[in-house]
């Protein structure tokens, strides 16, 4: 059986789109809930890891569900549903991978006279860099895998 | 004028009350762990916001609670070496040194970083990464990254911090320096003023050989580690012959007149180690001498420390040492000038 080029050049758009858009807002929140304390955190944090033990294929089916009800099966159906899935895997990678960076290097940047931003840039991020890479292949398999899925269920849909 | 009052709660039982003055200079803050300096270190930086206070620099507001000001550690001017090591692990001891010389034009910043390595003496070692690098290497590159910001107030917290280090450091600094040591040692070499600190409180300041010759209560005597420290009852003062004898529990002493008690008052006397004589116990007693039973002797790096009955301690020297040792019995001397009334 072969797989039709528009399918495969799809799944890898969606997948893209998907996980860079993961990849902003969950390194954002993940170095949020590893450096910063506010109200809503610890909810945050559960709710994150509550997505992360969905099963794709259910998460799949229950977003079709609500959405493809409303709106019919687009691409921007199908990126929300990526991102839903890989968002989770990203914050949590991303919380541990900034909470092992030694606080003090931060203070001591600080110290020095770097905002905030450049802190991140320089010091933050480059140390939490491997782990985050490696969560970032994992979660753009996790979105093929489960466009898979997506169109599966969107075909035997009733 | 750089000045901290510091108001700061730490539930449930911690609580840091303090006034710092700090001139230019080293001013040592020396205490028991838990005592406070670290956080006073943090609070100045700025990582810690007090409850209460004021904390100025040159002049320049940075925490009033009144007026709620709060400036964040980046706008301080503080230079903060820390108790761990800071050093950013992904970049060399070079670009340790670059990183906060950034703001400078680039030919002013290479000058800078230049002269710092050539000050600390890291040019073999600033293509090290600080893993590579050795703990003395690591810290003087803390250093010279600290002071390539230019900073108007430096506060260290590093327990490694030597004598040759700190006065290199005040070569290359004229600003106030905040130290936090455990070191009397150090305190005494290279401080201006050393505040000792206990439980959230400054307990006594002033020149270290000032505390360290008259510490204001028992509690300071025994956290600057005087071991001699006996309760004593004054049984005469004389202040015309500048005379006063104290009874102890197991001997009688003449001391100097001690000037706001009267006689029978309980007072506790600290002598220190270095301070007592010792003499073989054959020899005829005479005024001041304590007849006791060497229960120990303590090898040190510089002196040996014998402790007798009666909890008295005595250091001497080795050659000191090497000629009594066979003592069938000893006296312990105590100089009337080396007997301190808290």
């Amino acid at each position: 059986m072969t797989v039709p080029p528009h399918l495969l050049l799809l799944a890898l758009r969606v997948a893209g789109i998907s996980t860079g858009i993961s990849v902003v807002v969950g390194l954002w929140l993940g170095w949020a809930l590893a450096t910063r304390e506010f109200t809503g955190k610890r909810a945050l944090g559960a709710l994150s890891m509550a997505a992360l033990a969905l099963p794709a294929p259910v998460l799949c089916y229950y977003l079709l569900a609500v959405f493809a009800r409303i709106w019919p099966l687009t691409e921007i159906n199908l990126v929300a549903a990526g991102v839903l899935s890989a968002m989770p895997l990203l914050i949590r990678a991303s919380r541990i991978a900034f909470a092992s960076v030694d606080p003090n290097l931060g203070k001591a940047a600080r110290s020095l006279g770097a905002s905030g931003w450049r802190v991140f840039l320089r010091i933050e991020l480059p140390l939490a860099l491997r782990p985050i890479l490696a969560a970032i292949a994992l979660a753009l398999v996790l979105v093929l895998a489960q466009f898979a899925a997506a169109i599966w269920i969107a075909d035997r849909r009733p | 004028m750089t000045h901290a009052r510091i108001l700061k709660r730490i539930p449930p039982r911690f609580s840091l009350d303090v006034e710092i003055p700090l001139a230019p200079g080293v001013t040592a803050l020396y205490g028991p762990a838990g005592a406070g300096k670290t956080l006073i270190l943090e609070t100045i930086a700025g990582f810690v916001r007090p409850d209460s206070g004021r904390i100025l620099l040159d002049d320049v507001i940075l925490y009033d609670a009144q007026s709620r000001v709060n400036a964040p550690p980046r706008r301080r001017n503080c230079g903060y070496i820390a108790q761990r090591d800071a050093l950013f692990p992904h970049m060399t001891l070079r670009q340790n040194l670059v990183f906060p010389a950034k703001r400078f034009p680039r030919l002013d910043r290479h000058r800078r970083v230049a002269e710092m390595i050539e000050r600390f003496q890291l040019a073999d070692s600033a293509s090290l990464h600080p893993r590579e690098a050795s703990p003395a290497q690591r810290l003087r590159c803390a250093v010279a990254r600290a002071l390539i910001a230019v900073p108007k107030l430096l506060l260290i917290d590093q327990r490694a911090f030597d004598v040759a280090l700190l006065q290199q450091v005040r070569a290359a600094f004229a600003g106030p320096i905040l130290l936090v040591t455990a070191d009397l040692d150090l305190c005494c070499a290279a401080a201006d003023e050393v505040m000792v600190l206990e439980a959230g409180r400054i307990l006594q300041r002033g020149a270290p050989r000032a505390v360290l010759d008259r510490p204001a209560s028992v509690e300071i005597a025994r956290l600057l580690g005087i071991p001699n420290l006996f309760q004593a009852t004054i049984a005469a003062l004389d202040p015309a012959r500048d005379s006063s004898r104290l009874e102890f529990a197991q001997f009688t002493l003449t001391g100097p007149y001690i000037p706001g008690h009267f006689r029978g008052d309980r007072v506790w006397v600290a002598v220190h180690p270095e301070d007592l004589r010792v003499h073989a116990g054959d020899l005829e007693s005479q005024p001041n001498f304590v007849s006791a039973q060497l229960a120990g002797v303590s090898h040190r790096a510089r002196f040996i420390r014998l402790e007798f009955s009666g909890g008295i301690f005595a250091d001497v020297s080795r050659e000191e040492f090497a000629r009594q040792k066979d003592n069938k019995g000893w006296h312990v001397e105590f100089p009337p000038s080396a007997l301190r009334v808290l």
